[in-house]
């Protein structure tokens, strides 16, 4: 699933159709879904009474994703056309305590109301967030990590003001019942959300005219303008696109807790930075990979719950979660080699 | 190719002197705030001796939006409206321990009568304080200790007493047996790490048979709260009290307990008392929490400051103290928590005038 516009001059060149094995020793996706299966094995195994491959512990690794998952995607396609987004976080924020102080106002209207006036509060204000960033990058021609920088700066001042300071509190405990905590056969429904727009993204990436400008416009903006590609106009809309899905897992958010969280959520940029690029979204762009976001993504979830579940010490946690980091990046170069292929397919 | 020269010529001039006016007020910017500093600097109203007219306190802290701060505030505006005191409150959104030094430095270079600090770790003061001190300005620190204690007093609450009925209500909940799990805030934060380093070895002492884990950090974070929660339920079948130091710990580990429909097995106890924590008390999704008295404390230092600045004005060194004040706290239940007794240990989101 993972779609690459420039030729690998550097691999070896043959006649014959290599085999199904050897195309999955050298899939980008492959190692880093191997990582993972190895992580849940090995979590499953040493968890007492097996509980970490239990229904209840699936379903918190589902919920705990699901925000992940869609600053992920966010990222990934900013990243596939060559641009950053740091304030992601930030955006969702302040999604969120609008979409917060409007399902307060709600709240007397009953749940159907406080879900499409909250959501809409909040998918209004992630795009608005989306089109500002995208208005300076290619307006103003401001680079976008530094644009970013200063708009996560503003974004969350704004939402300090929006807010009083203080987290909103007040929220309806019916949109965590009905919506955050709430599960479609067994299926926390926040996942359902994020895998279905993660579902949409893939197809966008490989159907759409669109998905292709993107990773057009990140292999070389020169070459996609003189190709005749309203870049500035596209460029500007995936960042209000992608200010619109932070703007949906800020009212996620709010339907886990019942409450905003404005001191957190300062690392969540990177971490969707991190699980795009682990699973084989390029920096530089012109290479996006949805299914890898999507196992870089379980590969924090399931770090983040497994050593806890078999009872690791935080400190050594943060070790160990840097080194299979470095373990999974490798693999993803290694397979890449000749040695490797040969050792592999021996 | 000449009329290219010329406009070349004409942008660099263009360039040189919008630089040149750049650099023109950047330097009379600078030049302004180094007079205001010299001005500001020697303009302490209490020098007389005795004199309390016009004073300006400053009073810093970090996560000022956080409510435990935003109550501090309110505490030691109402204090400084009653007897007359121009306050300001000032310091970093976040939990950043460098930036709030960096803030108060910032505040003390303006030449306030006194300063009041909420330290959000105690460490790294000694070279803001200190030199105020021996200037005459007194400075009192609430909610945190200072090291070495450079402060005229401190203002704080005692966390061993507070333990107490920690110690009582964790021991009812889980009969003196199982594992309790601990969700804390940051490590190298001593104002969060304070919430358990009493706590822990008394539970351990008065039941031995309860197994303590060791702290997970979730930053604030509601979402790393949950996480950890969760997984704590799901790793530890004997789980029974999840103690979660503060509100976004307590809101994200509620969240996960009542997710998992583990509310019967596993009940919730924190630290703090900001108004989520108020609301899961009510629905009893939190069994009891920590309420301290942030307003008490800053109204006390307010007070001090004050006083001392009445009796000796601020033309000699101010002593520094190494005594505690403790301030008083209350365990708050669902039981208690809408009584007149509780409401004082209950945190503010905005003050009067506001």
């Amino acid at each position: 699933m993972s779609t690459v516009t420039k030729t690998r001059h550097d691999e070896t060149v043959s006649t014959r159709k290599p085999s199904a094995i050897k195309r999955l020793l050298t899939n980008n996706t492959f190692w880093i879904f191997a990582v993972d299966i190895v992580l849940i094995v090995f979590f499953t195994i040493v968890s007492i009474d097996n509980s970490f491959f239990g229904p209840s512990n699936l379903r918190n690794l589902m919920s705990d994703s699901a925000t992940a998952l869609l600053l992920g995607v966010a990222i990934a396609f900013l990243l596939g056309a060559g641009e950053f987004d740091i304030s992601l976080g930030a955006n969702l924020i302040l999604s969120s305590v609008v979409a917060g102080r409007i399902a307060v106002e709600l709240a007397p209207y009953g749940l159907a109301v406080i879900i499409v006036g909250s959501l809409a509060g909040a998918l209004v204000t992630g795009m608005v967030i989306g089109l500002f960033n995208g208005l300076i990058v290619t307006r103003m021609n401001v680079n976008s990590l530094i644009a970013t920088l200063a708009s996560l700066g503003i974004v969350t001042g704004v939402a300090f003001i929006v807010s009083s300071g203080t987290d909103v509190t007040g929220i309806p405990p019916v949109l965590q019942d009905g919506v955050g905590l709430n599960t479609v056969f067994g299926i926390p429904l926040p996942f359902l959300v994020a895998i279905v727009i993660w579902g949409l993204a893939w197809a966008a990436l490989k159907y759409t005219r669109f998905g292709l400008h993107v990773l057009a416009m990140g292999s070389s903006r020169t070459a996609a303008d003189r190709a005749g590609l309203r870049t500035k106009a596209k460029i500007t809309t995936l960042f209000t696109i992608c200010g619109g899905l932070a703007g949906v897992a800020g009212f996620i958010d709010i339907t886990r807790f019942a409450a905003t969280n404005i001191a957190g959520h300062t690392q969540d940029s990177l971490s969707a930075i991190t699980a795009a690029v682990i699973g084989g979204t390029l920096l530089a762009g012109g290479v996006i990979s949805i299914l890898g976001l999507l196992g870089g993504v379980i590969l924090a979830v399931i770090l983040a719950n497994g050593l806890i579940v078999i009872g690791v010490s935080s400190y050594y946690q943060l070790i160990i979660v840097g080194a299979i980091l470095i373990i999974a990046v490798w693999l993803d170069h290694f397979k890449k080699g000749e040695k490797s292929l040969r050792l592999f397919t021996r | 190719m000449s009329q290219l020269t010329s406009l070349f010529t004409r942008s660099t001039r263009r360039k040189v002197a919008s630089a040149a006016v750049a650099t023109i007020a950047l330097t009379g910017l600078l030049a302004g705030c180094a007079s205001g500093d010299t001005d500001s600097g020697s303009g302490s109203s209490a020098d007389s001796g005795g004199s309390t007219e016009d004073l300006r306190f400053i009073y810093i802290a970090a996560l000022i939006n956080d409510s435990f701060f935003v109550t501090q505030r309110c505490g030691a505006e109402d204090k400084a409206r009653e007897l007359g005191i121009d306050l300001a409150f000032q310091g970093p959104t976040t939990n950043d321990a460098a930036a709030e030094i960096k803030a108060f430095s910032a505040a003390a270079a303006t030449g306030p009568d006194g300063m009041i600090v909420a330290p959000f770790t105690n460490a790294g003061w000694g070279g803001s304080v200190k030199p105020l001190m021996q200037d005459g300005v007194p400075v009192v620190a609430t909610g945190q200790t200072l090291e070495p204690a450079d402060a005229m007093a401190t203002y704080i609450t005692d966390y061993l007493e507070s333990a107490e009925p920690l110690v009582d209500i964790i021991g009812e909940l889980t009969e003196g047996e199982g594992t309790v799990g601990l969700i804390a805030t940051s490590t190298g934060n001593k104002t969060d790490s304070d919430r358990y380093t009493e706590l822990v070895p008394a539970l351990e002492e008065e039941y031995p048979d309860l197994t303590i884990l060791d702290p997970e950090y979730a930053e604030n974070s509601s979402a790393t709260a949950s996480t950890i929660a969760s997984a704590l339920i799901t790793g530890n079948p004997d789980l029974k009290v999840i103690y979660a130091t503060s509100g976004p710990q307590a809101v994200g580990a509620a969240s996960a307990i009542k997710a998992a429909g583990a509310g019967d097995r596993v009940k919730l106890v924190s630290f703090d008392s900001n108004p989520e924590q108020i609301e899961l008390l009510k629905s009893g999704e939190l069994a009891a929490t920590v309420g301290q008295s942030p307003y008490e404390a800053a109204s006390l230092a307010v007070q001090t400051i004050y006083d001392y600045l009445s009796e000796n004005g601020s033309d000699e060194a101010v002593p520094a103290s190494d005594e505690i004040t403790p301030t008083p706290t209350l365990l708050l239940t669902p039981d208690n928590v809408e009584s007149d007794e509780a409401a004082t240990f209950q945190y503010m989101t905005e003050c009067e005038g506001d």
